[in-house]
C-alpha cells in the first residue's frame, strides 16, 4: 500500500532561481482598519515618524489581540542550505518572533515534512481522518482537486478585492489563464505561486572543443549536426582516443524535462511543442483555435527522424533512454560530451564541475540554432508552481494578507508603495540577510567587506538563505515573472555595478556563466511554445493518463533507437487516440472553450 | 577431526578463493560509497571516483555531523531500534514458546497459528492504520513506530521452529525438577537458543533501523524522524522537477558526497553491532549435553 | 473444559501480548480494506464512498498491458524466489566448511553489506558499472572478445540483470538464517559420522543438509506468500521506457497509476489480490509439507 501513496508530481518542472526575496504573490491592500475589527492600526512598538498619518501607515498593521495562523510546510533540511542560525528552526526563528511582536501574528505549524510527495500524503490523511486542515497552506494537483471537491476551501475573490496588494491584483489578471486549477464555479480558491520564467533553454557547448577543431558555434541545425559529428569523431579533447560524443541528453522522461531537454531541436523543426511524459503538457493551439497534443502531431516525425539518425550515428549518448537529467549531466561533467541543452543555472551545477575536473573544459552558453525553415524557439516552462489555499473556516485572512503584502511589496520594490514596510528597507532582518557596517548595507562576502567576524550572520561567513524563514504561512514562494530581466542586463553591461535593490543583490550573486547564459536567453527573442491547457486533470486524464504517458515515451524511444521505423509513428498515434487520447482531446477542448 | 584427504585440501583452497572473491564483489559498492563520501563534489558529479577518494576532503562528514537534524534523527533511530527490538523479541519469544508445543500438548495452537499467519499477508492499508494510531493518540510518539510492527509473524515462525529443535530431554528434566513453563523458557530454552535469538534480533534491528515510511506518516515534524526516514527524505528527493531549482539547491543538489557520507554513517551502527552478535553465529552452542 | 484450561493456561497467557497487539494493529485496520470495493475519496470516508464491486480488480486484468505485467511479475519474482533460496543455502554450506574463524567472520561481514544499501543508491551504481561506454562489466566482456551488452536497455537482459543483482544484494543476509541453523547442529553428530568413516562430503550430504531442511522448507513456504512481489524499489530505480515491455511489474504499474490521483482503492484492490494469491499458496504448501513430510511448518 505504502508505495502507492506517492502522489502527484508537480506539473511545473522547476523553479527558476527563486531569487531570494521571492515570496508569495499576493496583494493586500492593507485597508485593514476598516476590514478587521481585530486589527488595530497603531503599533505601539513602532517608532516611525510617519505614524500619525493614516495613509502612510498602510504598511503598519498590528493585530490585537494577536491572531494565530496555522500552516504546514515542506522543509527539506538538506537542499535548503543556510536557512537558519544554529539554535533556530522553522518553528522558532527571528522572523516568527518579529511577526509576533510587530504584527501580532503567531504562526503554528500543523505539520512539517521533508518531501513534496509526503506533503500530499499528509493532506490526504488529514482529509481521510477528518482532521483539521491548516488555515493557510500550499496545495497542488490531485490533493488540491480533492480539497475543492470536498468543499474545504475558502473562495478568495472577496478577500483579494478587499486586501490584496494592487500590483498583485494586476498580476492575477495578467496571468489569469494560469489559474485553471483553482477556479470553481467562477470563483478563485487559491493564490498562485509564479516562477521567475527565466529558465528557458540555452545551448551549452564546450568552447575549448570548438576551438580545438576550428569550428564556429552552430547557427543552424545543419551546423549543429556538423558540430555533433566533429565532437563525436574528431577527437575534440585531443587525447588520441575515440571516447567523446556530441550531445548529452536524458530521454528517459521524453523530449521535455527540467534539464538537458531537447525542446530547442523540436522548435527548430516545427512550431509544435512536444512532451511525452505528462498528458497535461504540451497542448498546442492549432490554426482552427482548437488544442491538440503535441506528441501526436505529424511534425513530431521530423524530430524523431533527426534524433534516430543521430542516435544511429552515435552523435548522442547511446544510453540516453535509461538516463534522467541528473545522470545525463554526468556525461558532460566528466568531459565525455560536448553539448547539453538546459537552463541558465547549469553554468554552476553541473557544468562548472567539468572545469573543476579539467581546467581546460569550458562550457559556454550559446543562442539556439535555427531549423531548415528558419524556425527557432524553445518551450515555455509553465508559469505556476502550485497554489496557496485557505481553510474554509479561517477567520483571519486579513492578517494573512497583511503579512503577504509586506513580502510582496518588498519583492516589488516599487517607489512610493504605501505597503512597503520601512523597517525592511535594507533587507528583512539585520544580522540575518544583511549586516550594516558604518551605515552601509552588506549582503554577502562579509569577510571581504571588512565586517568583523562576530557580526557575520553565520560563523563561517556564509550568506543566509532567508526565504525559508520568511515563507511560513505563505505556503509557496512566488516570484514576479520576468522581474529580473533589468537586473541581468545591468550586470551584463557592468559586472562590477553596485547593486541597489534586493533583486540586484541576488542577481549579482549569480556565477559569471549563469549570468552570461541568462543574457543569451534574454537577448535571443524567440517564440516560447506555451502549454494552453492549465486546467485540472480531466476524468480521462486521470484514468488513462499513465497508460498514454507510457505508450508515448516508449514509442518515441523505440523509434529513436531504431527498433521501429519512423512510420511506426502513425500506428502509435492511432493507439494513443484509441486508448483514451481522443477522449482527452475532446475534454481538453471543452475546457478550453469554457475558459479561454 | 580429520580433514586430511587431498580432495578436501583442494576444496578448501578453492573454497577460500571463491569466498574471498565473493566478499570482494560484495564490498566494492560500499567501498565506492565510502570513496565518494571523501571525494570532492566535482569528482563525484563527473563520475570519476571508483574505490579511492579523488580530491580528498572530509567536508561531507563535517557538514553531516554538524547537522542538528541528522544527529537528532540518529538518536531517534537508535531509541526506536532498541525499544522496538526488545519489545518485539519479548513478545515473539513468549508466543513462539507456546506455539512450539505440539498439537497434543497444546490443543488449540492451530487456531492461534492461523490467526497470526493471516496477518502476515493481509493488511488494511495506510488510511485505517493512520486513523487508528491517531485515535489512540500515538501520533508523534515512539509507540506508533514500535507497537504496530512488534509481532513479526515471520520471525515468530522461525523462532518456533528453532525451539522445536531443542531436545525434549532438556525440558523433561526441568519439569521433573518442578520447574514451570516460564522457568523452562527462561533457563532451558533461552540459553540454548542464543544463535537463533541473536539472528532474529539482528533481523528485527535491521528492520527497525531501515523502516522509513511509518516515521514519515506518524511524525508530524521532521524533528521526530528516525534516521531512516530522514535519510530517505534526503536521498530520494533528488528530483528537482518536484521542488524547483534555487541558487541554493543548485549548489547543494547532487551533493553525492554528502549523501554518501550519510549513507555510510547510517549503515555504521549495524556494522558495529554485528560483530557482537556474530560470535553466536560463528561459534555455535553445544546442544544436547543431557543427551550424551 | 476446565481440565483443558488447567493444563494449557500458561500457553494462552504467554500468547496474550502478541494476540492483543495483532488484534489491535492488524485486525482492526483490516476493515479498511473494504475500500478495494469502493471508489474511495478521502473526504467522503469509507462510509460515504460509492461501492463499485470488483471494478478495480477487473481493471488490472483488462488493462491493455495487464497480462504482460502479470507475466513479468511472475517470471521475475519466481526466479528470484528460487535463486534467493538456493544461493544462500549453498553459500552457507560453503562457509560452514571454513575452519578459520577469522576468515569466516571476515567473509560473513562483507557479504551481508549490500543488504544495507538502498536501491536508490545501487540503481545509480548499477547504471555506471553496466554502462556500454566504459562500464566495468562491459570492459571485462570486451577484453574476452565479447560484444558490449546493454544490460539495462535491452529487454531480454533486463530481467536477468534484475534477478542477478537482487541475488547479489540479498544472498549474504538471507544466508544468516541458515548459518545460525548450521552452527546449532550438535558437533557430536559429525564426530560420530567421522568415526564411522564418513568423508566430509558425506557428512554434509547426510547431516548438514537434512538438518537445515526444515528451516529451508519454512523459509520457502513463507516466501511463497510474496510470489507477486517482484521487487518494487529495485525495478523502479533501474527500469526505463526501453524495457517497459519486459520489466514493468504489478507494483510499478500501480505506482504509476496511483501517481496521478492517489488511487487508494485501486492500490488496496491490487494489494488484496496479491495477498489472496500468496495466502492460497501458503496454505497449499503447508498442507503439502504436512502430507508428504509429516512436518508442520508452523
Amino acid at each position: 500500500m505504502i508505495r502507492y501513496v506517492k502522489v502527484a508530481r508537480l506539473l511545473t518542472l522547476s523553479v527558476a532561481i527563486a531569487l531570494l526575496p521571492t515570496l508569495a504573490a499576493c496583494t493586500n491592500s492593507n485597508n485593514q482598519n476598516s476590514a478587521s475589527p481585530a486589527a488595530s492600526n497603531s503599533s505601539p512598538s513602532a517608532t516611525e515618524p510617519a505614524k500619525e498619518e493614516e495613509s502612510a501607515e498602510k504598511w503598519n498593521q498590528k493585530f490585537d489581540p494577536p491572531v494565530t495562523i496555522t500552516t504546514a510546510i515542506v522543509d527539506d533540511g538538506t537542499s535548503r542550505g543556510n536557512a537558519f542560525k544554529p539554535g533556530e528552526s522553522m518553528e522558532d526563528n527571528a522572523n516568527l518572533r518579529w511577526m509576533k511582536e510587530n504584527m501580532g501574528i503567531n504562526v503554528k505549524f500543523d505539520f512539517i515534512v521533508t518531501k513534496p510527495e509526503d506533503y500530499d500524503t499528509k493532506l490526504r490523511l488529514l482529509l481521510s481522518s477528518g482532521g483539521k486542515l491548516p488555515d493557510a497552506f500550499a496545495a497542488g494537483n490531485d490533493p488540491l482537486q480533492n480539497l475543492l471537491a470536498a468543499n474545504k476551501l475558502m473562495a478568495l475573490d472577496e478577500a483579494i478585492e478587499k486586501y490584496a496588494h494592487p500590483e498583485y491584483k494586476k498580476l492575477l489578471e495578467k496571468y489569469s489563464y494560469a489559474l485553471g486549477e483553482v477556479k470553481k464555479d467562477g470563483k478563485i480558491y487559491g493564490l498562485p505561486a509564479f516562477f521567475m520564467g527565466d529558465e528557458g533553454t540555452v545551448m551549452w557547448i564546450r568552447k575549448d572543443w570548438l576551438e580545438n577543431l576550428g569550428l564556429e558555434p552552430p547557427k543552424t541545425l545543419d551546423d549543429f549536426e556538423n558540430v555533433l559529428k566533429q565532437f563525436t569523431e574528431g577527437d575534440p579533447d585531443k587525447n588520441g582516443k575515440n571516447d567523446t560524443i556530441g550531445l548529452a541528453v536524458p530521454l528517459k522522461e521524453g523530449p521535455w524535462t527540467w534539464m538537458g531537454q531537447t525542446d530547442a531541436i523540436v522548435s527548430a523543426l516545427t512550431d509544435q511543442m512536444i512532451n511525452t511524459y505528462d498528458v497535461r503538457l504540451f497542448w498546442n493551439k492549432g490554426a482552427d483555435g482548437n488544442l491538440s497534443y503535441g506528441a501526436i502531431h505529424p511534425d513530431a516525425k521530423l524530430y524523431l527522424q533527426k534524433m534516430s539518425d543521430w542516435m544511429s550515428k552515435g552523435f548522442v549518448d547511446k544510453e540516453a533512454g535509461i538516463k534522467d537529467p541528473g545522470k545525463a549531466s554526468e556525461l558532460a561533467a566528466s568531459g565525455k560530451a560536448g553539448i547539453m541543452f538546459g537552463p541558465f543555472w547549469m553554468g554552476d551545477w553541473p557544468l562548472s564541475d567539468a572545469t573543476k575536473n579539467n581546467p581546460d573544459a569550458d562550457f559556454q552558453p550559446y543562442p539556439l540554432p535555427s531549423g531548415p525553415n528558419g524556425l527557432v524557439g524553445r518551450a515555455e516552462k509553465p508559469l505556476t508552481q502550485g497554489f496557496t489555499v485557505f481553510n474554509k473556516d479561517f477567520q483571519h485572512i486579513d492578517a494573512w494578507f497583511a503579512y503577504f503584502n509586506k513580502i510582496f511589496a518588498k519583492k516589488l520594490e516599487m517607489e512610493g508603495d504605501p505597503l512597503a514596510d520601512p523597517r525592511w528597507k535594507d533587507g528583512y532582518h539585520e544580522g540575518y540577510d544583511y549586516v550594516k557596517l558604518d551605515g552601509k548595507v552588506i549582503k554577502g562576502n562579509y569577510e571581504e567587506a571588512g565586517v568583523p567576524a562576530d557580526q557575520w550572520p553565520l560563523k563561517d561567513g556564509g550568506t543566509m538563505d532567508i526565504r525559508f524563514m520568511m515563507t511560513n504561512i505563505l505556503g509557496n514562494f512566488t516570484s514576479i515573472p520576468h522581474s529580473n530581466v533589468a537586473a541581468v542586463k545591468k550586470f551584463l553591461a557592468d559586472p562590477n555595478a553596485e547593486p541597489l535593490t534586493s533583486m540586484e543583490f541576488d542577481t549579482k550573486q549569480m556565477k559569471k556563466r549563469q549570468l552570461d547564459a541568462a543574457g543569451v536567453r534574454i537577448n535571443q527573442t524567440v517564440t516560447e511554445g506555451k502549454n494552453y491547457f492549465t486546467g485540472p486533470m480531466t476524468p480521462t486524464m486521470k484514468s488513462k493518463g499513465e497508460l498514454l504517458k507510457k505508450l508515448a515515451t516508449e514509442s518515441y524511444l523505440k523509434i529513436i533507437y531504431g527498433e521501429k521505423p519512423v512510420e511506426y509513428f502513425d500506428e502509435f498515434v492511432k493507439q494513443w487516440l484509441d486508448n483514451g487520447g481522443q477522449k482527452i482531446t475532446d475534454e481538453v477542448n471543452e475546457w478550453y472553450a469554457k475558459n479561454q | 577431526m580429520r580433514y586430511r584427504s587431498r580432495g578436501y585440501t583442494v576444496f578448501t583452497i578453492s573454497n577460500t578463493i571463491f569466498l574471498s572473491l565473493l566478499s570482494l564483489i560484495c564490498i566494492l559498492p560500499l567501498l565506492h560509497v565510502f570513496a565518494l563520501s571523501f571525494s570532492s563534489r566535482a569528482a563525484a558529479t563527473a563520475n570519476i571516483v571508483n574505490f579511492w577518494p579523488i580530491g580528498f576532503t572530509t567536508d561531507a562528514y563535517v557538514k553531516t555531523l554538524s547537522n542538528v537534524m541528522f544527529l537528532q534523527s540518529l538518536w531517534t533511530g537508535v531509541e526506536r531500534t532498541v525499544l522496538g527490538t526488545v519489545l518485539s523479541m519479548v513478545v515473539i519469544t513468549m508466543a513462539a514458546y507456546s506455539l512450539s508445543k505440539s498439537i497434543h500438548k497444546f490443543p488449540g495452537r492451530q487456531i492461534y497459528i492461523w490467526v497470526f499467519v493471516f496477518t502476515m499477508l493481509f493488511s488494511g492499508g495506510l488510511i485505517p492504520s493512520y486513523v487508528l494510531i491517531s485515535k489512540l493518540k500515538m501520533i508523534d510518539t515512539l509507540w506508533a513506530l514500535v507497537l504496530p510492527s512488534a509481532v513479526s509473524v515471520w520471525n515468530m515462525i522461525l523462532m518456533l521452529n528453532f525451539f522445536r529443535t531443542i531436545p525434549q530431554e532438556l525440558e523433561e528434566a526441568a519439569y521433573i525438577d518442578g520447574a514451570g513453563h516460564l522457568r523452562v523458557l527462561w533457563s532451558v530454552y533461552l540459553p540454548v537458543s542464543m544463535p537463533s535469538i541473536a539472528t532474529l534480533s539482528l533481523f528485527t534491528m535491521v528492520f527497525h533501523w531501515n523502516s522509513w515510511f511509518d516515521g514519515m506518516i506518524y511524525m508530524s515534524n521532521p524533528d521526530g524522524y528516525p534516521l531512516a526516514t530522514y535519510l530517505h527524505s534526503m536521498i530520494v528527493s533528488d528530483n528537482l522537477s518536484r521542488v524547483g531549482v534555487t541558487l541554493e539547491s543548485v549548489a547543494n543538489f547532487s551533493n553525492r558526497t554528502i549523501k554518501s557520507a550519510q549513507i555510510f554513517i547510517g549503515a555504521l551502527p549495524i556494522l558495529l553491532v554485528y560483530p557482537f552478535l556474530q560470535k553466536y553465529f560463528v561459534k555455535g552452542i553445544v546442544l544436547g549435553s543431557v543427551k550424551s | 473444559m476446565a481440565a483443558y484450561w488447567r493444563k494449557t493456561w500458561p500457553f494462552h497467557v504467554l500468547l496474550l501480548p502478541a494476540l492483543v497487539l495483532v488484534f489491535l494493529f492488524q485486525y482492526v485496520p483490516l476493515f479498511g480494506a473494504v475500500i478495494a470495493f469502493q471508489d474511495y475519496e478521502p473526504w467522503l470516508g469509507i462510509k460515504g464512498s460509492p461501492w463499485v464491486g470488483f471494478e478495480h480488480f477487473r481493471y488490472l486484468f483488462t488493462y491493455p498491458d495487464g497480462k504482460q505485467i502479470i507475466w513479468n511479475t511472475l517470471i521475475i519474482a519466481g526466479f528470484k524466489l528460487i535463486a534467493n533460496l538456493i544461493v544462500p543455502i549453498v553459500f552457507a554450506l560453503l562457509l560452514n566448511e571454513v575452519r578459520k574463524t577469522f576468515f569466516k567472520r571476515f567473509v560473513q561481514t562483507f557479504v551481508y553489506l549490500p543488504h544495507f544499501l538502498s536501491w536508490v543508491i545501487l540503481g545509480g551504481i548499477l547504471i555506471d558499472i553496466l554502462s556500454t561506454e566504459g562500464g566495468i562489466i562491459n570492459r571485462l566482456l570486451n577484453s574476452f572478445g565479447i560484444q558490449s551488452v546493454f544490460f539495462l536497455g535491452d529487454g531480454r537482459w533486463f530481467r536477468f540483470t534484475v534477478i542477478l543483482s537482487d541475488v547479489w544484494k540479498e544472498f549474504g543476509f538471507s544466508a544468516i538464517i541458515f548459518l545460525a541453523t548450521l552452527v546449532g547442529i550438535n558437533p557430536a553428530l559429525y564426530e560420530a559420522a567421522e568415526i564411522d568413516g564418513a568423508t566430509r562430503w558425506q557428512q554434509v550430504k547426510l547431516i548438514s543438509v537434512p538438518l537445515i531442511m526444515p528451516i529451508v522448507i519454512v523459509v520457502a513456504t513463507l516466501s511463497l506468500g510474496r510470489i507477486l512481489d517482484a521487487g518494487f524499489d529495485q525495478i523502479l530505480n533501474i527500469y526505463n521506457p526501453l524495457v517497459y515491455s519486459h520489466g514493468d511489474i504489478i507494483d510499478t504499474f500501480v505506482y504509476r497509476e496511483g501517481l496521478n490521483n492517489g488511487q487508494f482503492s485501486f492500490g488496496t484492490a491490487v494489494g488484496l489480490f496479491k495477498s489472496a494469491i500468496g495466502f492460497i499458496l501458503i496454505v497449499i504448501s503447508y498442507r503439502l509439507a504436512f502430507k508428504l513430510a509429516n512436518y508442520r511448518i508452523f
